[in-house]
């Protein structure tokens, strides 16, 4: 008996599998990683009920969701753009290092007020980050040089220099410890309360800080460039079939370097968030690899950048509750991360049956043939 | 630099009526170990310890984590419970999630919560914060270390009297005053009984790093290192020796299982000594936020057992000199760079290292 696998991309997704999938596949890698709560005597609903429920309704669960997902989103972008013209930014890590770096340096040697001293920071991390992520792109562009392996490889060179930074020139703070100097408090994103209108009534605003602002600010540029301009089409364009494109006249170089160069100041954004709205000082290994979990956000969000930010903040729930979990019942820390890998598995397993039909035919003829047409095969 | 020093030891004796406060409001009722014996006027204790890498690291934490079991059987109205893994980047939202729980004391364990714990306790007067290996102090939160350069000198003594090429490699951590002050006891230890010995360093920038852990050993040995000590919280760089065929000794915890034939013995901590006392005077009430700086003779810094092959020489020599600094006979530091020198200055100001140990402390 002959099985044919047969896929078929699908033209259109229904309705009900674009959005039961994401729900179902997500319940379905909690029941697996559910197993191992009950071998540890975990009830996995309550385990469940703290990772989910109680981080998305107490107040506090909700303020350091929304703290944990300015980098998230951030960096999510840095890698979605780049995915929309057919690339992959594997190194949005280091462009966030490399923005965490210069708007720190900005932060603890530059004397101005709040209202000058921020915008410099974020100027200097944007210019920064872009310029680490404009390398792979430029070489790309010009040389056709494997973007995927430069990023990655750059983040590397990014964590040496940050290394060498927080233990040489950038070192402060008492007794030779890799750190920053603390920042001052023209330095620091005030907490959201301050400057939204009506901000002090609303009680997630008291410890958000405002650099969930710059994110949302990063989301709608990010939608409006790619939907409403001729640059975002470019970018899809390209992205899509590239000959194509350059038949159409259109640049590869030019979108090429946008997408990194935006990509890339929008890492840095969240790396000098991070450290200016929550940490208070650049401290070594500050940021646990947003960059990297920025690239499953990506692919769970790469239709828009609506859904990278509904990605990244799932993520930081994931994080978040993930360590609520830890904290509540003791369990190891490993556990937790298996269940949000599981979740992270089975959802972008789930994309690849979104986006294709797959077909089973069991070919009964194979049983009717004579023996030897299948199993005596003389061509080998 | 920033407004750290400012913060150090400004503690005063406030503290009392705060840990009793929280002891007492929270806890009652949900804890099954309240009828059982011990001291029983205060009520059960709810502690809880965080570690930044998971207490099966054979090292730093799995000492804490022995030690916080050896306290939980010790006291029937105690009750603990552990995060591990936590990054210093997250740990203020783990503090925080304890504290607003009925945890009346938090153990937070590696030098990189002391911004993040210092915040929280700011924001959480009623909950006792205790701080390993920090410099930052406020009325409910102390800092607690011990004297490890003590059974370090010991070790590199031992380290000084088996290396035949008068080279020993350390595989150090970070560049810090905790980490150099350790390199530079086991120097002067090795030192004191053999003038030549040298020291190499190579610096990991990890706590806990196995695989860099291990070439960096690699790399030592090649160099003609015949002698591998660690500042890891692994025993990585240990095995790497043992394999090698070299001597070595490790720290935080009893490494003999990877040291094999060729294991020396390692400075190790036991922290049921600091953490017993700390939680009674929680449990009385006496809680007062201090700086614990522990040498040897309280039982918390120490020596592991001798590995199989030891000469006698050997641990003649390291029980003499045990017995001098149990005895308070022996400085360390004196005739060294840093004879005289404040506790202050000793435990967070040391950047340099003392003759003998090749390069420069990185700055």
């Amino acid at each position: 008996m002959n099985v044919e696998l047969q896929l078929d991309p699908r033209r259109t997704v229904p309705a009900w599998l674009a959005y039961g999938t994401p729900v179902l596949t997500v319940l379905a890698a909690l029941a697996v990683g559910g197993v191992a709560l009950v071998a540890l005597n975990v009830d996995p609903v309550d385990a469940y009920g703290v990772m989910f429920v109680e981080t998305l309704t107490s107040q506090f669960g909700l303020t350091e969701v929304l703290v944990r997902a300015v980098p998230l989103i951030l960096a999510g972008l840095a890698v979605y753009l780049p995915l929309k013209a057919g690339l992959f930014n594997i190194g949005a890590e280091g462009q966030l290092l490399l923005g965490a770096l210069a708007g720190t340096w900005v932060a603890v040697n530059v004397s101005l007020p709040a209202v000058a001293l921020l915008p410099l920071m974020f100027l200097a991390a944007c210019v920064a980050g872009a310029f680490w992520a404009g390398i792979p792109a430029w070489l790309r562009a010009k040389w056709d040089v494997n973007e995927i392996i430069t990023s990655l490889l750059l983040t590397f060179v990014a964590q040496e220099l940050q290394s060498y930074l927080l233990r040489g020139p950038m070192q402060g703070g008492t007794g030779n410890f890799p750190q920053s100097a603390r920042f001052s408090d023209a330095a620091t994103l005030p907490p959201l309360a301050g400057l939204v209108p009506g901000g002090e009534s609303i009680p997630l605003f008291a410890d958000v800080h405002a650099g969930l602002l710059v994110a949302v600010a990063a989301v709608v540029a990010t939608y409006v460039v790619m939907t409403k301009t001729r640059l975002g089409f470019e970018v899809t364009f390209v992205g899509s079939n590239d000959e194509a494109a350059r038949q159409a006249g259109m640049s590869r170089h030019t979108v090429y370097l946008f997408v990194f160069l935006l990509g890339g100041a929008f890492a840095a954004l969240g790396g000098i968030a991070e450290i200016a709205g929550s940490q208070g000082r650049f401290r070594a290994a500050f940021a646990p690899g947003y960059g990297f979990t920025a690239i499953p956000i990506a692919l769970l969000g790469r239709n828009s950048a609506v859904k990278v930010t509904l990605a990244g903040l799932f993520f930081a729930v994931l994080f978040v509750g993930g360590s609520s979990v830890e904290v509540a019942f003791g369990v190891p820390a490993a556990l937790v991360e298996i269940i949000q890998a599981l979740v992270i598995l089975f959802l972008i397993t789930s994309e690849f049956f979104k986006r294709y039909r797959v077909g089973i035919a069991f070919d009964r003829r194979g049983n009717d043939a004579p023996a030897d047409a299948t199993g005596g095969d003389a061509r080998w | 630099t920033g407004g750290d020093t400012g913060d150090t030891d400004d503690t005063e004796a406030s503290e009392t009526t705060a840990s009793e406060g929280t002891t007492s409001g929270t806890t009652t009722g949900d804890v099954e170990t309240t009828d059982g014996g011990g001291p029983s006027e205060g009520e059960t204790v709810n502690a809880a310890w965080v570690y930044i890498s998971e207490i099966g690291d054979l090292g730093w934490s799995w000492a804490h984590d022995q030690a916080r079991q050896a306290v939980d059987e010790q006291y029937d109205w105690l009750e603990t419970e552990y995060t591990e893994a936590v990054a210093p980047s997250d740990s203020e939202r783990v503090f925080e999630q304890y504290a607003q729980g009925d945890v009346d004391v938090i153990f937070g364990t590696t030098f990189g919560y002391q911004d993040p714990m210092y915040a929280v306790a700011e924001d959480y007067p009623d909950t006792v914060f205790e701080h390993a290996t920090g410099y930052r102090t406020r009325e409910n939160m102390g800092r607690y270390m011990g004297r490890i350069y003590e059974p370090r000198y010991l070790a590199g003594q031992a380290t000084g009297m088996v290396t035949e090429n008068n080279t020993i490699g350390y595989v150090a951590a970070f560049p810090i005053p905790e980490v150099v002050r350790s390199i530079n006891a086991m120097a002067l230890g090795a030192r004191s009984v053999n003038p030549e010995a040298t020291f190499k360093v190579r610096w990991v920038n990890a706590w806990f790093d196995p695989p860099t852990a291990r070439e960096a050993a690699n790399a030592l040995i090649d160099e003609g290192c015949d002698v591998i000590a660690q500042e890891q919280d692994s025993p990585a760089a240990v095995r790497a020796a043992s394999d090698a065929g070299v001597w070595t000794s490790g720290y935080n915890a009893p490494m003999g299982q990877f040291g094999g034939e060729n294991y020396l013995i390692s400075p190790i901590w036991d922290w049921t000594e600091f953490y017993g006392p700390t939680l009674e005077s929680l449990h009385e009430g006496s809680w007062e936020a201090d700086a614990f700086w522990g040498g040897m003779e309280t039982g918390v810094p120490m020596l592991d057992e001798w590995g199989p092959n030891v000469s006698q020489e050997v641990k003649d020599q390291v029980a003499a000199t045990e017995e001098q600094i149990l005895n308070d006979e022996l400085d360390v530091w004196a005739g060294s760079a840093f004879e005289g020198e404040s506790d202050e200055f000793l435990f967070q100001e040391m950047s340099s290292f003392v003759e003998g140990v090749e390069g420069e402390v990185p700055s």
